[in-house]
């Protein structure tokens, strides 16, 4: 067994009903050092993959190994050495922030300090005898986040992390993670509906659909996949002229008043652009198509097809 | 001279004790046993406590190792309010009978331990069912029915095996007793079930296929 992966799942099956498979031959290497982006949309198994990792599910079916160590030899081991964020935030509302840091300060036995540093890193150092109950979500997922730090996982596994947070507090949060990877080294899998926010932070990616793996490597190589599938968008006082303009180039009119063409570069959308305006035709917009979930995914299936 | 001549001075403490012992101590149970583990179910926090480094152990016992100081504190807590209860009155109204004698401390404590006995075989089930259950009207809806369902029994010869009829039996049989340590065959079913009802409600967390 490979000792540089930090999570190691091979052939994981699960199902919560019989006959009804949440999770199909999952396939996970999250390797050491690294922020996993787990991305899915919802209901596609996350959650149920994530619990797994935790023992919060029985594994049924493959192998689960977390720091090369199988979980329910060493439940207490794994768990020591790494934080979790799942799910809603799980606070005890009657308690106040530096209270509920306090349980878990005493499971984890860390100095006293750790409460207020994380609560400084996550922002609540000023909520005081405020109880958790009366949070906004963004404050209870920050909390949350803070509990997970407490005792300075090697990995961190988040869900959703960035659930309800305002796009600032999504800000904050993408920072805080790269900066807890580059200055602790800790392993963060992450996982997130919403591509463009895995991009942004993640060094490797995994994507799961409707309980399968589509695809899983390094963030370059993802995108590596999303060259040549790129669109450019052009929109224009007479569509039909243009579309006629720029045959050679496989364009076609869409429904939203658009004429579509495979992207290539830079280049090569400024002479089409050029093209448009010599022949007398108005530009109005000209632009790369956005390369969401839900078309990555159609890619990639009609690509494994 | 048997406990029940004794414990009077008056009927008063009797009196107190009919009440609690028959009824408000078993629904006492019933609540505790059910409110502790509904505060992580409430707060969605049973993954949190799951995913951290406690063995199962920590957590089944914590929690009922905190219950069982409450029951305690709850006998504490009766004794001594109800002997102020009858001290108070009588300083003021002096025909009250409770400084003609000395406060009988030791049946008082002696039948507190007998019924804090009688009481582990329900403390057991209950905390059972209640880590079973996310909704927690269910254990107490079955806790209450097994308890009224044993007070409709209470005639039967095998009243002893019931377990929610244990501090009942308890009270009567101690009033009557001649000696205040002898410990009654329902006491000792009481901690037989106690055991059997732990041992079972901790094999049924640990091997249970979802947490949290």
């Amino acid at each position: 067994m490979s000792t540089d992966l930090i999570i190691q799942a091979r052939k994981l099956n699960y199902s919560f009903r019989k006959g009804v498979p949440t999770l199909r031959d999952i396939e996970l290497a999250v390797p050491r050092g690294s922020i996993y982006g787990f991305l899915g949309p919802n209901g596609a198994g996350k959650t149920t993959t994530l619990r797994l990792i935790l023992g919060l599910l029985r594994v049924q079916e493959g192998n689960l190994s977390v720091f090369g160590q199988q979980f329910h030899q060493h439940r207490r081991e794994i768990l020591r050495r790494l934080g979790s964020l799942i799910e809603q935030p799980s606070l005890y509302g009657h308690l106040t922030a530096s209270e509920n840091l306090e349980i878990y300060r005493q499971i984890h036995a860390v100095p006293k300090s750790r409460v207020a540093e994380v609560l400084k890193l996550v922002g609540l150092e000023t909520t005081g005898r405020k109880k958790a109950r009366q949070f906004s979500l963004g404050m209870k997922q920050r909390l949350s986040i803070a509990i997970a730090l407490l005792h300075q996982p090697e990995l961190l596994i988040l869900d959703e992390p960035t659930n309800g947070l305002d796009p600032n507090g999504i800000i904050e949060t993408r920072e805080l993670i790269k900066k807890l990877n580059r200055e602790f080294g800790t392993t963060v899998l992450v996982s997130s509906h919403i591509l463009t926010e895995v991009e942004r932070m993640a060094t490797h990616v995994g994507i799961i659909h409707k309980g399968k793996m589509l695809f899983q490597g390094t963030l370059g190589e993802l995108q590596q996949m999303k060259v040549g599938k790129q669109v450019l968008e052009v929109e224009t006082d007479d569509n039909l002229k243009a579309v006629q303009l720029l045959l050679t180039e496989s364009a076609s009119a869409n429904s939203n008043g658009k004429i579509v063409m495979p992207y290539r570069d830079k280049e090569h959308a400024a002479r089409i652009n050029q093209q448009l305006v010599q022949a007398g035709l108005k530009v109005y917009a000209l632009q790369t198509g956005q390369n969401d979930l839900e078309q990555l995914f159609i890619d990639i299936t009609s690509q494994s097809e | 001279m048997n406990n029940l001549v004794l414990l009077h001075g008056s009927t008063t403490f009797l009196q107190g004790w009919q009440a609690f012992a028959g009824f408000l101590l078993p629904m006492f149970i019933i609540l505790i046993c059910s409110l502790v583990p509904q505060i992580e179910y409430k707060n969605n926090t049973w993954k949190q406590v799951y995913a951290s480094p406690q063995s199962l152990g920590d957590i089944y016992f914590s929690k009922y190792i905190a219950i069982i100081i409450m029951v305690l504190l709850l006998f504490v807590t009766f004794n001594v309010l109800m002997i102020i209860l009858a001290y108070v009155p009588n300083m003021f109204h002096a025909q009250l009978p409770f400084f003609k004698s000395a406060i009988p401390v030791f049946k008082l404590l002696m039948l507190s331990v007998h019924t804090f006995v009688s009481l582990l075989a329900i403390i057991a089930l209950q905390y059972w069912l209640s880590l079973r259950f996310r909704n927690f009207i269910t254990p107490i809806g079955i806790g209450l029915g097994l308890l009224v369902a044993t007070m409709v029994a209470m005639g039967w010869r095998h009243i002893d095996k019931l377990p929610y009829a244990y501090p009942f039996l308890t009270l009567n049989k101690y009033v009557q007793a001649k000696s205040e340590t002898t410990f009654f065959r329902h006491e000792l079913y009481s901690v037989l079930y106690f055991v059997f009802f732990t041992f079972t409600g901790f094999w049924d967390l640990k091997t249970r296929k979802e947490r949290g």
